[in-house]
């Protein structure tokens, strides 16, 4: 059987397949045959193309007045909003991981998200965020960077408010659960610290300084 | 916030930030909304439909590949999806083809937003269809939208399935000649 005979039947099941109405039997039939055939899939990557084009061709209408709000509540009654987002894109610019440009302008805007997700791309990560280190006076004592990938990890930086001395850091999760991810030390109010972590970045939702003999009172906190 | 791309405002509602959210919503709330409505056909479902969208988005936010299409159609494809469930739910009977939104028939009241985001795109892809004969966009409109089978189809129109099929299949190519998406079929 030549190729042109075994693409054949299968190119006239690719629409269907495209707009996901297949039977189960054609699209099994289609499915055999799509991994070895590099021309069929590419014709059925552009008519998957053509059928999510269609959609955009569809009608509009506004929603009720309070469409948005009610969404945006049901967002974040599930989970806090944390704001990691523009927290993230300052890290990147800061961690100098190609973020480009941070002007207010559209271009200036989608070259940073752009190099955003090259950057996380390189290794499959899921975004960047940066969080400050707040002492029980809310005084700015440093920051935490993360990262969410595989593995997450985070990287502290210490300066200004900080007493010198020896900190366990712990990172607590969204759930409750206490992870000791090491020890830094803090000299002259500057130190820093970094290490893969066993969760995703994604689950914590505190990272503290402990001081390992100084009273609690000079622990550094952040909110994830 | 209204200068940031598609993708940053999804960036920002994966991330947790209730302003990219807000802006992300307020960008397509028209078009997830309106595909909903003339889906189920019924305002309250309607609105279940487009917040459930929303929520997917949010949720499945990170699984976004930008090289797999633009966010526009990523979240209308989560809608028709969600849309058509519900649908499945709601009615046991068949759809009356004589209710089928016929696309060049639908109101189209922009928002301001829509106005300068994608509308372009929208009129392209409409002039597009609107090009096809009735019959194949019919049988188009019910597959995209409504996603139902070329059977499904041939019961609802009372035409011979193999027919269904050729005028799926023919419109679908004429569509990606149409909107110049490759050229190999």
């Amino acid at each position: 059987m030549t190729s042109d005979e075994r693409c054949s039947p299968v190119r006239e099941l690719l629409p269907e397949l495209a707009l996901g109405i297949a039977t189960g039997d054609d699209r099994a039939r289609a499915l055999e045959h799509l991994p070895g055939c590099p021309s069929c899939r590419r014709a059925l990557g552009e008519l998957t193309e053509v059928a999510d084009e269609l959609l955009v061709g569809g009608p509009v209408r506004e929603p009720p007045v309070g469409f948005e709000s009610r969404v945006v509540a049901r967002l974040f009654e599930a989970r806090p909003s944390r704001r990691r987002w523009l927290a993230a894109a300052a890290a990147a610019a800061l961690l100098g991981l190609g973020a480009g440009a941070v002007y207010v302008g559209t271009r200036a805007d989608r070259e940073l998200a752009d190099s955003y997700r090259r950057t996380l791309a390189v290794a499959n990560g899921e975004y960047f965020s940066a969080s400050p280190l707040l002492d029980p006076r809310r005084r700015r004592g440093g920051h935490v960077f993360g990262y969410e990938g595989s593995p997450s990890w985070v990287f502290v930086v210490v300066s200004g408010a900080a007493r010198s001395g020896a900190y366990r850091v712990v990172a607590t999760t969204e759930e409750g659960d206490r992870h000791k991810l090491g020890d830094m030390d803090v000299s002259k109010g500057a130190g820093s610290w970094g290490s893969a972590v066993p969760v995703d970045y994604h689950d914590l939702e505190l990272l503290a300084l402990v001081p390992r003999e100084a009273p609690r009172a000079h622990r550094l906190a952040a909110d994830l | 916030m209204w200068s940031l791309s598609d993708e940053a405002l999804l960036a920002g509602l994966a991330s947790g930030d209730a302003e990219a959210a807000a802006a992300l919503i307020r960008r397509f709330q028209g078009r997830v909304y309106g595909l909903a409505y003339s889906i189920v056909g019924d305002a309250g479902a309607a609105e279940d439909v487009a917040q459930e969208t929303f929520v997917r988005a949010w949720r499945h936010a990170r699984a976004y590949d930008a090289r797999r299409g633009r966010v526009a159609t990523w979240l209308l494809s989560i809608a028709r999806n969600i849309a058509i469930d519900t649908l499945r739910v709601r009615r046991s009977e068949p759809l009356d083809p004589a209710t089928v939104v016929a696309l060049g028939g639908v109101s189209h009241d922009p928002s301001p937003e829509e106005r300068g985001l994608g509308a372009a795109e929208t009129e392209r892809v409409r002039a597009a269809l609107e090009k096809l004969p009735e019959e194949q966009r019919r049988a188009l409109v019910l597959a995209a939208f409504y996603g139902r089978t070329a059977r499904e189809i041939s019961e609802l129109e009372s035409t011979p399935l193999g027919t269904v099929k050729t005028r799926i299949r023919t419109a679908m190519l004429k569509l990606r000649a149409t909107l110049e998406v490759g050229d190999d079929l």
